[in-house]
């Protein structure tokens, strides 16, 4: 990431799904919905289980540790709190301790604080966090924790 | 064969040109397309009792604008929220009011400024990023990723592709390369100069994986097009173009819920191939031609997968080697689509494939009115020889696809 987020350009709003989320961001903890009925976990936030439809959803505190599943490097920014911070690398991570034997996997995406030359398809990260000027927003940032067989990076 | 194939016909396409600045209304755009594909239908305004239109977050004009512009007095009038795979939608909303009753003939449009107005990714005119907002709902979330226009989040599927099958951003450049080609036989296009796959690949970085040249283009335009029954077709100007069957915003999970599934890009289409290809009563070989929504070269490619052209995983060596190209096996997008036509969000598309079943592409040919065609691609004719049957795929976001099968 060359420069800053300007986290004072973008207001976040958390609603009744997402509140939860937020809640535990301030404590430094990466959850993810989980259905009370049947145990299913899902990213992001829905306000019912789609293996049993249940609406008595609650929320599972990962390891905050996961893989890079996929990974785009945005070169041409168009959000404005992220103008100086291109070229920036966001993956979609694969929460192994969160997945769904047998359904879904559960992964989320974030922006990370390694730099492309850092990154490929494969390697693990972690949950790395980012206070903003508004102290109810803590952000989850995550970042290359160490290194993997079989990884793959986009050769161009 | 469905039971309404062939029952219903498009008799009218009409459009604006392409611009980067329209300097026009999307309610003038829209009266001027309109117009121009009664004229083509031959028919009088008074005779459309229906009217439905698409548009993403207003940036747009109204039905009811439309029609007290130009007189027309309405049974049906709806717009809806939506880009790509809308008008294909629209298109059989229209079979089914119709054959319910609701209205006899019916205008299905998109107008957009969206160069000057509103562009892609929500970018605010003339700014060079998106302007501080309020992030609620989806967007709390892409907002902490800085993650959120169509060139990021396909990207993620593209990429992801590319890690399981081997695909090269050089075979997505034979794409952008055939499309491009169709453009330079295309007086309406808006980029019309031949590009190489050494241009694709020398092209800036848009988003990783996708060079500039793998993006559609960002245009002002309106579009239009008529459909009503087949005993109405006959009385009017235009051979009539057949509906022989389609698929209606076919989905699965939202993106973000969909990359939790156990193939990231297995796509909207694959889940109405079966219907598609069943309503219309055809195979992938009877088509002559295709559309295939290109936002960016990977859009198209992937519903080649999606739809069954090629086997999954295949994508990147089908289209590698140039069969999208005009006098090819798989002729695609013939107008230059949006990569290189302009940009409306997939409708124009349909215009393209009803004026090639009519045998009236307006190329360079002179007498391209009257259907008089050299196929001289060197003297800029891009009209096939005699084609029938064509296959549109229309692309809303990796997990929502519409399809039209269209034949003369
Ligand atoms: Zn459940």
């Amino acid at each position: 990431m060359a420069g800053p987020i300007h986290w004072d350009r973008v207001k976040f709003i958390p609603d009744y799904d997402s509140k939860g989320w937020w809640e535990a961001t301030k404590r430094r903890e990466y959850v993810v919905n989980q259905c009370n009925k049947c145990g299913n976990k899902w990213f992001p936030p829905l306000p019912a289980c789609n293996r049993c439809q249940s609406t008595d959803v609650g929320w599972f505190k990962t390891q905050g540790k996961g893989f890079i599943y996929s990974y785009v490097v945005v070169v041409q920014p168009i959000f404005a709190h992220f103008v100086d911070a291109v070229p920036y690398v966001v993956a979609v991570i694969e929460l192994p301790d969160a997945n769904n034997p047998g359904h879904y996997a559960t992964r989320i995406a974030a922006v990370l604080r390694d730099d492309e030359d850092k990154v490929a398809i494969g390697l693990p990260v972690e949950v790395d966090w980012e206070e903003t000027p508004d102290p109810e927003i803590v952000i989850p940032f995550w970042k290359v924790s160490g290194t993997a067989d079989n990884t793959w990076k986009f050769p161009g | 064969m469905g039971a309404l194939t062939d029952k219903y016909c498009i008799v009218g396409v009409g459009e604006t040109i392409h611009s980067r600045n329209s300097g026009k209304t999307q309610l003038g755009m829209a009266v001027e397309a309109v117009n121009n594909a009664l004229k083509d239908a031959g028919m009088r305004a008074d005779e459309v009792d229906g009217m439905t239109s698409y548009n993403v977050m207003g940036d747009s004009t109204t039905t009811p604008h439309i029609a007290t512009a130009l007189g027309m007095r309405l049974n049906y009038a709806v717009d809806v929220h939506g880009g790509g795979s809308s008008g294909e939608m629209l298109v059989a909303n229209a079979i089914g009011l119709i054959e319910a009753g609701y209205a006899k003939t019916i205008v299905v449009w998109r107008s957009m400024n969206g160069r000057t107005f509103r562009r892609i990714g929500g970018q605010a005119v003339g700014g060079a990023a998106r302007v501080a907002e309020a992030a609620g709902g989806d967007i709390q979330f892409q907002a902490q990723w800085g993650w959120s226009t169509p060139a990021q989040r396909f990207g993620m599927t593209c990429m992801r592709h590319m890690r399981d099958y081997g695909t090269t951003s050089r075979q997505l450049g034979a794409i952008a390369v055939a499309h491009r080609y169709h453009a330079t036989l295309n007086p309406k296009a808006i980029m019309k100069t031949p590009i190489t796959i050494e241009d694709h690949q020398n092209s800036r970085w848009v988003s990783k994986p996708f060079h500039l040249l793998d993006c559609c283009q960002e245009t002002d335009v309106a579009v239009a097009l008529i459909i009503t029954s087949r005993e109405r077709a006959y009385d009017l100007d235009q051979p009539p173009v057949y509906i022989m069957g389609g698929t209606a915003r076919t989905m699965t999970d939202l993106p973000a819920w969909n990359y939790s599934r156990e193939r990231i890009h297995k796509v909207g289409g694959f889940y109405g191939r079966n219907r598609l290809f069943g309503m219309a009563g055809i195979q992938h070989k009877d088509a002559d031609f295709i559309s295939c929504y290109d936002a960016f070269t990977f859009t198209t490619m992937i519903q080649l997968e999606a739809y069954g052209w090629c086997e999954v995983g295949e994508g990147g060596p089908f289209v590698e080697t140039g069969r999208l190209q005009i006098d090819h096996e798989l002729p695609c997008n013939l107008s230059g689509g949006h990569l290189s036509e302009g940009y409306s969000h997939g409708i124009q598309m349909v215009v393209e494939n009803v004026r090639q079943l009519r045998w009236r592409a307006d190329d360079y040919c002179p007498g391209a009115a009257e259907g008089h065609h050299t196929y001289d691609r060197s003297k800029g004719c891009r009209q096939l020889r005699n084609p029938y049957v064509c296959v549109g795929m229309g692309w809303g976001s990796e997990t929502t696809s519409s399809s039209l099968i269209l034949r003369r």
